[in-house]
């Protein structure tokens, strides 16, 4: 198959698909539509397939950890009887103070108000093919009324946000993600901070939390949701705890981690909220 | 033409066995790079322009479906296709440990190019982290399975190359 001037022919094939994808990774870039297109195509046929090796992979390692867990649970069960004769006297203890804690909230009226949003069910079906990214893959898209820039949550927590929508699939990524921003605040005081996704921190299970007043009252273990201030984040959405607040070298914000709510390592069904954030533009 | 097919079906069961029995498993921490592996070894076998076609279509696939800009991947898959194809003209294709060796080298490039342009050019100066923790769990994971995919690989190429040469004499 391979004439004579083979020698010369593939040097110059190669040069054409480095150019081809240096065009391709510009046009990408600077048209989204381009990008979505020819997206919505491959997934729509590869979709099925890909459902499909899921399930084995899930049950495959269902069956795995079952075994596995057996024996763990039988260890557990002793220690958690113990726990529970313990628990059951802290209970009644907690219980009256809970009534106590239900007077004091309506003298102050200080209930947290949770907003109502409509969401529609989701599971993850791929993660990144790498190691380096954090987005996955959801089996719902365009068809079911999934947008760009949706919020999605997981475990009562917010998971990311839709960066790429086909027909039937959608790319979310991940707050925990690297460079990944999120205005925040504290439940208690308002008071704003940001959110940052990094990968380093990642590994310890944890995300950044930056950018706070240096006077501002957040402390460690505060409550952390999305900010009323964020242009593609709903508000009141609960991110996370402080942890490790400290005084930057700059003398005027403090910063520290946060630990999330959601694990963003066992994710399966997410929801994804349809509610746009309205930014007035 | 059937070569196109033959590739298409093995490109496409890799990525699938990477993304989904893999990544969505939660089997492992670590994705072992698959499509790496078919890349670097169709480029090792069969020469430049076969290695350099299943990396482009393999970075393709991979970029459609998770990167932020189409042809990342497809460029250095391409590049780490075209290379192992340029030392398969050097070395036996036999040689025992050369699929180790050509793993390693092509996973150390590919690491280290994700690395540089989406990790160093935002500020990710760490590199010690990043290499002990993301590139070295996936070069040992992407290793280990070289040994056995690249065997399989090789044996899939020595059947369907008596396949197509069988059918080609029925024709004439």
């Amino acid at each position: 198959m391979k004439n004579k001037d083979s020698r010369i022919r593939p040097k110059h094939f190669l040069l054409v698909l480095i150019g081809l994808c240096l065009i391709l990774i510009i046009v990408s870039t600077v048209s989204s539509t381009v990008n979505n297109g020819v997206r919505n195509v491959i997934n729509t046929v590869l979709m099925p397939m890909q459902r499909g090796l899921n399930q084995v992979g899930g049950f495959l390692s269902g069956e795995i950890e079952s075994v596995a867990e057996l024996k763990r649970v039988q260890d557990e069960n002793t220690a958690l009887q113990e726990e529970v004769e313990f628990l059951r006297a802290e209970n009644t203890q907690y219980q009256l103070q809970l009534a106590e804690l239900e007077q004091y909230r309506e003298l102050l009226d200080m209930k947290e108000q949770y907003p109502d949003y409509d969401t529609v069910g989701a599971h993850v079906i791929g993660n990144n093919s790498g190691n380096w990214n954090k987005t996955v893959l959801i089996d719902r898209g365009s068809n079911d009324g999934i947008q760009v820039n949706m919020n999605v949550i997981a475990q009562g927590g917010l998971v990311g946000i839709v960066t790429s929508v086909t027909l039937n699939s959608a790319t979310v990524r991940m707050i925990a993600d690297d460079g990944c921003n999120v205005g925040a605040m504290s439940v208690l005081s308002k008071d704003s901070c940001i959110v940052t996704g990094n990968l380093e921190l990642y590994e310890e299970g944890k995300l950044r939390l930056e950018k706070i007043d240096k006077d501002a009252d957040i402390q460690d273990d505060y409550k952390i949701v999305t900010g009323n201030t964020s242009s593609l984040y709903l508000p009141g959405i609960l991110i996370g705890y402080a942890q490790e607040l400290q005084i930057d070298a700059n003398h005027l914000t403090k910063s520290g981690y946060l630990v999330p709510v959601v694990d963003f390592n066992h994710l399966d069904a997410v929801l994804v909220i349809t509610t746009l954030k309205e930014t007035g533009e | 033409m059937k070569r196109v097919l033959f590739y298409t079906g093995v490109i496409l069961a890799g990525f699938m066995l990477q993304n989904n029995l893999f990544a969505a498993s939660n089997l492992i921490d670590t994705v072992p790079n698959i499509l790496l592996i078919i890349t670097f070894a169709f480029g090792f076998i069969r020469g430049t322009v076969d290695g350099m076609l299943v990396g482009f279509f393999s970075g393709l696939l991979a970029d459609l479906f998770f990167g932020t800009s189409i042809g990342f991947y497809a460029l250095i898959y391409m590049l780490i296709g075209y290379g192992n194809g340029l030392l398969g003209q050097v070395f036996y294709t036999e040689f025992i440990n050369m699929p180790v060796i050509l793993c390693t080298l092509s996973e150390i490039l590919f690491s280290l190019y994700v690395y540089v342009f989406s990790f160093l050019l935002k500020g990710q100066t760490n590199i010690l982290f990043y290499i002990w923790k993301v590139m070295l769990p996936e070069l040992v994971y992407t290793v280990l399975m070289t040994l056995v995919i690249y065997k399989f690989l090789l044996w899939l190429n020595a059947r369907f190359a008596k396949m197509t040469k069988r059918s080609a004499k029925k024709f004439v």
